[in-house]
């Protein structure tokens, strides 16, 4: 009788400890899912946060910013000096591949349609990051268009 | 009598576990479901969008002649109760109107998406110049708000805002 007792006992103890072990690896599965989401969120958060400050980097460049009598004036970039910067892509080749950069491209968006080509080379896997910017041409009292700003950066082999 | 309480005990103990099984497995359900994106959002090429459109120069100038104004210097002159007024190609007109009719031109030709989404309504309001107002498209979904201060001149020195929702569908991705 007693054996039977102490069997039911420890029967009982089997069945528990089988259920909170079952019940703990499913927590830990749902809180790695739940981190790993976390951690997919923030790398994309990180990653937009290092595109816009590489497009800042960029577009404030003196080569391509406008300026107002030898200052910057504000954030846009310069229509004359792009002309002239599309055709040194040779000279700052070295710059952007550094940079992991694959590609400089600016696009009149409104009300024009230009392209301009700043830098370009062949790659693989790459990703782009763009953002909006007045293109002004015309020295002091410039006309202003909107433009698009696109860089295409080289993203490591999954 | 012996037998039926080691049973009862027994059942208690697994409606137990199964209750706190459910429980959790209910909670993370919730938890890991993914949340609609805000209403609101801010974002850094929204703001280099509302930029830009303030800075474009427009076919505005004054009718006793100058120089061609920004969109910027459009709505200041608004915001300040300018009664200049101003030739837009063949139109004349108050700079609130200019401004009105140039923003609401941009947002009708521009096929703009921002941080990768289809913008598909736009909608631009400017405090303490009330007459400029912009709505656009369809104005459902999410949306990234922006909002740029302009300084005024006397004799309120006051900021006049603008602010600007760029309207996508709510399920679009990146």
């Amino acid at each position: 009788m007693l054996r039977k007792k102490a069997q039911l006992k420890i029967q009982e103890m089997a069945f528990v400890l089988v259920a909170v072990v079952f019940l703990f690896s499913l927590v830990f599965l749902f809180y790695a899912r739940f981190q790993n989401t976390q951690m997919i969120e923030q790398a994309q958060v990180l990653r937009e946060f290092r595109s816009a400050t590489l497009l800042k980097v960029v577009a404030g460049l003196p080569e391509l910013q406008c300026s107002l009598q030898g200052q910057g004036i504000s954030v846009c970039i310069d229509k004359d000096k792009l002309a002239e910067f599309s055709e040194m892509q040779a000279d700052y080749s070295e710059l952007w591949s550094n940079s992991n950069i694959a590609k400089i491209e600016i696009e009149e968006v409104y009300p024009g349609s230009e392209k301009f080509l700043v830098y370009s080379r062949p790659a693989n896997n790459t990703i782009t990051y763009s953002t909006y910017i007045p293109l002004c041409a015309g020295g002091y009292q410039a006309k202003c268009a909107i433009a698009k700003i696109k860089i295409a950066t080289i993203t490591p082999i999954k | 009598m012996i037998n039926k309480k080691g049973q009862e005990e027994v059942m208690g103990f697994v409606l137990i576990v199964l209750i706190i099984i459910i429980i959790g497995v209910v909670f993370f359900a919730f938890s890991l479901r993914k949340s609609g994106e805000s209403v609101w959002q801010k974002s850094s090429e929204a703001d280099d969008f509302l930029n830009s459109i303030l800075a474009y120069t427009t076919d505005c100038k004054p009718s006793s002649g100058g120089a061609y104004l920004s969109v910027k210097e459009l709505v200041r002159e608004c915001a300040d109760k300018s009664s200049t007024q101003y030739t837009c190609g063949d139109i004349t007109s108050s700079a609130c109107k200019a401004a009105n009719s140039t923003i609401s031109a941009i947002f009708k030709e521009l096929q703009a998406d921002v941080s990768d989404r289809p913008v598909h309504g736009y909608n631009l309001t400017v405090t303490n110049a009330p007459s400029i107002a912009v709505a656009i498209g369809n104005q459902n979904g999410s949306s990234f708000i922006s909002s740029v201060s302009i300084p005024l001149g006397p004799p309120s020195f006051d900021d006049a805002e603008v602010k600007m929702r760029c309207w996508y569908p709510r399920n679009s991705t990146a």
